[in-house]
């Protein structure tokens, strides 16, 4: 069951307070818990309860392939074809769906970097299957730099905010607060999680600050932290 | 005797580490902090790629910067030896995309392709890597075919661009490139453009 914090449990009070009249007590707009994923998918909530979220949960969706590469049709391989051709990738691929992201995540077959591609629903050039492309290169296995994307937008044309989030070995769900719910990712196939947010982004600065949550398989809090990233290289 | 010996090889040995390794790890220079700013860019109706080959000129010699976008002109490195792909050692220079932005005054919004005056201090990275500007992502930027790639056009793979200073007549090029810490920003002949990794790519809307 999820539970309603301060600010909501004030908001549907106030908005009890004036039923019948015709101005909404909050901003509701600003406010409604998305119903579907950008590919039209409806809604599920995070099949556990996670520690410390008051807000509705929404699971991402996330599918992994194996030799991706190979696989015409796919999103991955689309990636893979189009925004890196010239790269070969090897092993298991990752495609997420969020409410209004997607992304691809690959690995390169030399073992030097992983890369993927990120989509949202906001305009781009003559029709892109996607809006950001991205490479990182791995230092014993670990990314020293989360390769911040700033390229893609909302429908409305507000910035968003990609990163690489490396969770810890005990984390399942890496959870990125949104204005009306928690967006909640799961971790699988030991890569970095590519996860998206509209929240703390500064294009003046090409920065963004992501605040992050890592949560185990019985949804207990394992860490909380700010993630400062900057678009380089 | 032997032991005091002893002692004193450890000592040094301990002393030593700590020497070589303290500035490492706390490695950070305040160039940025004491030299860039974050005025507004100036809108220009109209450039041209030779006025970008001034502008990139005036960081050949300076550093590298991972996500930088800020240097003077003195032909010195003022913070060598940064580490890589840290963005917060706060050193002078560009990185590659951040260099390119700049050099072709672009906008920080990705929908708008007009063009932008930023000052040589200002420190701006802009909203590229080296795989958007491959992929010709953003309103300014489009692929292009190498064989028909001019002055100051760009070649960019996954994880570095450079700009074409001047085509070689023997199908190198020189480019122009902020190229890492240990290499600062230059000119160097390159063979990119035969080189199956690497993309062209254009800035629009200038002569």
């Amino acid at each position: 069951m999820t539970r309603l914090g301060g600010r909501h449990k004030t908001c549907l009070l106030l908005l009890l307070a004036v039923v019948g009249m015709s101005a909404p007590a909050c901003d509701l707009n600003e406010r409604t818990v998305p119903t579907t994923l950008m590919d039209g998918t409806p809604v599920r909530e995070a099949p556990v309860e996670l520690e410390g979220i008051d807000l509705p949960t929404v699971l991402t969706t996330v599918r992994v392939l194996r030799e991706a590469g190979n696989r015409s049709g796919t999103a991955s391989a689309a990636c893979l074809n189009g925004r890196h051709r010239g790269l070969d990738a090897a092993g298991p691929s990752v495609e997420r769906v969020g409410v209004s992201s997607e992304s691809v995540t690959l690995r390169e077959s030399s073992g030097r970097g992983i890369f993927g591609c990120d989509n949202s629903l906001g305009p781009r050039e003559e029709n892109r299957r996607w809006c950001g492309s991205v490479y990182g290169v791995l230092h014993s296995g670990r990314l020293r730099d989360p390769r911040l994307s700033i390229a893609c937008q909302t429908r409305d044309a507000t910035a968003m905010a990609f990163v690489w989030v490396e969770p810890g070995p005990r984390a399942t769900y890496v959870v990125v607060e949104q204005p009306a719910h928690a967006e909640v990712y799961e971790v699988v196939a030991g890569s970095p999680v590519r996860v998206a947010t509209t929240t703390g982004v500064e294009v003046e600065g090409s920065r963004a600050s992501v605040d992050l949550r890592e949560h185990a398989a019985d949804g207990g809090l394992q860490k909380e932290y700010r993630l400062e990233a900057a678009v380089s290289g | 005797m032997i032991s005091r010996l002893h002692a004193f090889a450890v000592s040094f040995v301990v002393a030593w580490g700590l020497a070589a390794g303290g500035p490492a790890a706390a490695y950070h220079t305040r160039f940025i902090a004491n030299n860039c700013n974050h005025t507004a860019p100036t809108p220009s109706s109209y450039i041209t790629r030779d006025g970008s080959v001034t502008v990139a000129l005036r960081a050949r010699h300076e550093g590298y910067q991972w996500g930088g976008g800020c240097w003077n002109d003195n032909n010195v490195d003022d913070s060598p030896g940064d580490p890589p792909e840290n963005g917060s050692t706060g050193g002078e220079g560009g990185d590659c995309s951040g260099f390119t932005f700049k050099v072709w005054r672009e906008s920080e919004n990705t929908s708008n392709a007009g063009f932008y005056q930023w000052g040589m201090l200002r420190h701006v990275h802009g909203p590229y890597v080296a795989a958007d500007f491959k992929a010709g992502s953003g309103a300014p930027n489009v692929t292009y075919a190498k064989s028909a790639l001019i002055r100051m056009d760009a070649l960019a793979r996954s994880t570095h661009i450079g700009m074409i200073y001047a085509p070689n007549p023997d199908g190198t090029d020189q480019i122009i490139e902020a190229k890492g810490e240990a290499y600062g920003t230059n000119i160097w002949t390159r063979t990119y453009r035969g080189d199956s990794s690497y993309s062209g790519v254009r800035r629009t809307g200038w002569s």
